[in-house]
């Protein structure tokens, strides 16, 4: 990986094969941390669109994961942004709030892919991101730390404590499901 | 922990592995471990199968890689070449790197060089010729179906008595809904842009687009029990929240068609391909239901039993909706002027495309094996009666679609959308109880009909249909995307 980073930067590799190496990381990055994986198709594309377009303008001197994922965090925090802005009366609520589901339906769901991001929504922003852009993104604790403007240092306490918060709701979540199931 | 780690570390995919990986130089891992914490081995092998779970939309990547190219072919071959490179401290590119210029590769329509254009210049207009040929004879004459595609949830909302009330505006201005007597705006992403509420004592029922999307016609209901068909113009811009007041400016003035009897319920509205008819079905009293053409200005004219029409791309002939015999819902072939009409299949809640498909909702009784025996065979079964959509394309039928036994259907219809047979709850209790009992006799559960389709609606471009699917307490609105596909040889269409 560090080898492919440093011939990134030395060699004139082609935008293509750049896509080709990223698009799935940057896809099932947005896609684990929207609700709605259309959104994050949307969104991936705008990431590479925008990607394309400042391509000129890529300098080499981060690695191009970090560069492309700075773009990704970005956009995804402008969405966040647009979706906050937006107004909802109190009658469209109503209708847009999902009703709870009986046990058929938590079925139809994938259950895994519910319960991380339950257990991600719960933890403070900072240490979110840093568990997205490692287990979606797939990046190093390096490349986590240039791509959100924090030492490497910082990013792997950050870490350390989103695992511990991480497995803390994981085995009350855990014993909650084998409490049911004994029942 | 560490033993039940994957090594991932040869997948040239991966940006990085997430197996302790050594630095260079310090020999030091990076480790996603914390030392002497008892159920973190369990939640990062939890994690890293969720990451495998979170699926990549594979389409995309082919379909973006595409655009890309193209966008980068026209801006020229030069345009997106990273000039970082000639800023590294290596400065010249290493052997093996892509020559200068090369930004994306170029398409295949684009020339090597210019120097060889002159000599096969005849080729390019040659191929063109030939691809155009194909496509006429590939678009007129081979057999095609219509598949489903990607699947998106546009909106969701809560479970009421009456069905979710639907229309797509056309080239992708978003949807109308109706909920609760209310008129809902929804964008091309789904999202609820406006909510049009009527005045005191009335509700909406029933939106209907012509295919231009200019005219919206609707059902008002009074609470005294009478209803009138009225029809308003619909501003020519997409369906965002500034949307919402013009629509509901439109509403207060609109025209109204055809006042109905207190005690009659119109509804099932739908336009003509031409947008100068409204077909309808209006239901008595007694629960006897007829339908309706508003020809504009005259007398509407009758075409005998049934509800939810359908128009066929054309205009020439409606589906509807008609009771079998049994009571059981059967699709009927009739012509605008009331003449000849043929029973055509099995199936209720016809939607015809603009390029010709007609798609309708089908109960069948699926039965799924949830465990076997040691030998191989069945042991505990569940089946139910459940819905799935298929379509079919009347024009292969000609204009007299072959006569039937009752109850039989067309054998050239095709599964569009089929139940999900995930199993559920009840299901998994069930298996519990027979485990705990000790059965181990084969065993069938009977379960009650699932009728997970509401209703549906093609976009005007035929492109998308749009589901009203009912999803536990809840009514999902879902745009599925659809493709169509020759039939292979030797299958029947």
């Amino acid at each position: 990986m560090h080898k492919r980073d440093e011939n990134e930067r030395g060699t004139r590799a082609s935008f293509a094969e750049l896509y080709d190496r990223y698009f799935d990381a940057v896809n099932r990055y947005l896609r684990y941390r929207m609700d709605n994986p259309w959104d994050a198709d949307d969104l991936t594309a705008a990431v590479f669109l925008k990607a394309m377009e400042n391509f000129p303008k890529y300098r080499g001197d981060a690695p191009f994961a970090v560069w492309l994922f700075r773009i990704a965090h970005n956009a995804y925090v402008d969405y966040l942004r647009g979706r906050r802005e937006r107004v909802f009366t109190e009658e469209e609520m109503s209708y847009l709030e999902a009703a709870p589901s009986g046990p058929e339906e938590e079925l139809l769901r994938s259950e895994e892919v519910r319960q991380l991001k339950d257990m991600l929504r719960r933890l403070p922003p900072e240490q979110r991101d840093v568990v997205s852009l490692r287990y979606a993104g797939e990046l190093k604790f390096s490349q986590i730390a240039q791509v959100l403007g924090k030492s490497t240092a910082a990013v792997r306490m950050i870490h350390h404590r989103a695992l511990k918060a991480l497995r803390a709701h994981y085995a009350k979540d855990r014993e909650e499901v084998e409490g049911v199931g004994r029942q | 922990m560490g033993g039940n780690r994957t090594h991932n570390g040869n997948n040239p995919d991966k940006v990085t592995p997430l197996d302790p990986r050594r630095h260079k130089g310090t020999g030091r891992e990076e480790t996603d471990l914390i030392p002497d914490e008892g159920s973190l081995g369990e939640l990062l092998i939890h994690m890293r199968r969720v990451r495998q779970t979170v699926p990549v939309n594979t389409r995309l990547r082919e379909e973006l890689r595409a655009r890309l190219l193209q966008m980068q072919a026209a801006e020229g071959a030069g345009g997106t070449q990273r000039p970082g490179a000639a800023s590294t401290p290596e400065g010249a590119p290493q052997p093996g790197a892509a020559p200068a210029g090369e930004g994306m590769p170029p398409s295949p329509a684009q020339p090597a060089g210019k120097g060889r254009w002159p000599k096969y210049f005849w080729l390019f207009p040659a191929v063109l010729l030939l691809v155009a040929g194909y496509w006429l004879w590939w678009s007129a004459l081979t057999p095609k179906i219509l598949e489903a595609g990607t699947t998106r949830e546009i909106s969701r909302f809560w479970l009421e008595d009456s069905p979710l009330e639907f229309v797509c505006a056309p080239r992708g201005r978003g949807f109308l809904a109706v909920r609760g007597g209310a008129l809902l705006l929804l964008d091309q992403y789904g999202n609820q842009t406006g909510i049009i509420k009527p005045p005191g004592g009335q509700s909406y029922a029933w939106p209907a687009l012509t295919p231009s999307g200019d005219q919206l016609a609707l059902v008002r209901r009074y609470e005294t029990g009478e209803a009138e068909i009225i029809r308003a113009a619909m501003p020519a811009v997409p369906l965002a929240p500034e949307a919402a007041p013009q629509v509901e400016r439109a509403l207060a003035g609109a025209n109204v068609l055809l006042k109905v009897d207190k005690g009659k319920n119109p509804a099932g509205l739908v336009w003509s391909p031409d947008g100068k008819t409204l077909a309808y079905s209006l239901e008595e009293p007694g629960g006897k239901e007829e339908i309706f053409l508003w020809p504009g200005g005259k007398e509407p004219v009758s075409l005998g039993p049934g509800r939810n029409p359908a128009w066929s791309p054309d205009g020439c002939r409606l589906a509807v909706e008609r009771a079998g015999p049994a009571g059981e819902p059967e699709l009927w072939l009739v012509t605008p002027g009331g003449g000849d009409a043929r029973r055509l299949t099995g199936g209720r809640q016809p939607a015809w495309s603009p390029r010709g498909y007609l798609a309708f909702i089908r109960a069948k009784t699926t039965e799924r094996v949830l465990t076997y025996s040691r030998d191989g065979s069945p042991l505990f079964t569940v089946r139910q009666r459940q819905e799935e959509i298929r379509t079919i394309n009347p024009e292969l039928l000609g204009e007299r679609p072959p006569k039937q036994e009752e109850n039989q259907t067309l054998p050239t219809d095709r599964l569009l959308l089929a139940p999900d047979t995930t199993p559920g709850g009840t299901e998994l209790n069930w298996l519990r109880q027979l485990e705990m009992e000790g059965v181990r006799e084969p065993r069938t559960l009977l379960l009650d009909q699932l009728n997970n389709y509401q209703s549906m609606h093609f976009s005007p471009d035929g492109k998308t249909l749009l589901v009203a699917r009912r999803d536990g307490g809840t009514v999902a609105l879902v745009q599925v995307e659809l493709r169509e596909k020759t039939t292979g040889r030797g299958e029947k269409q």
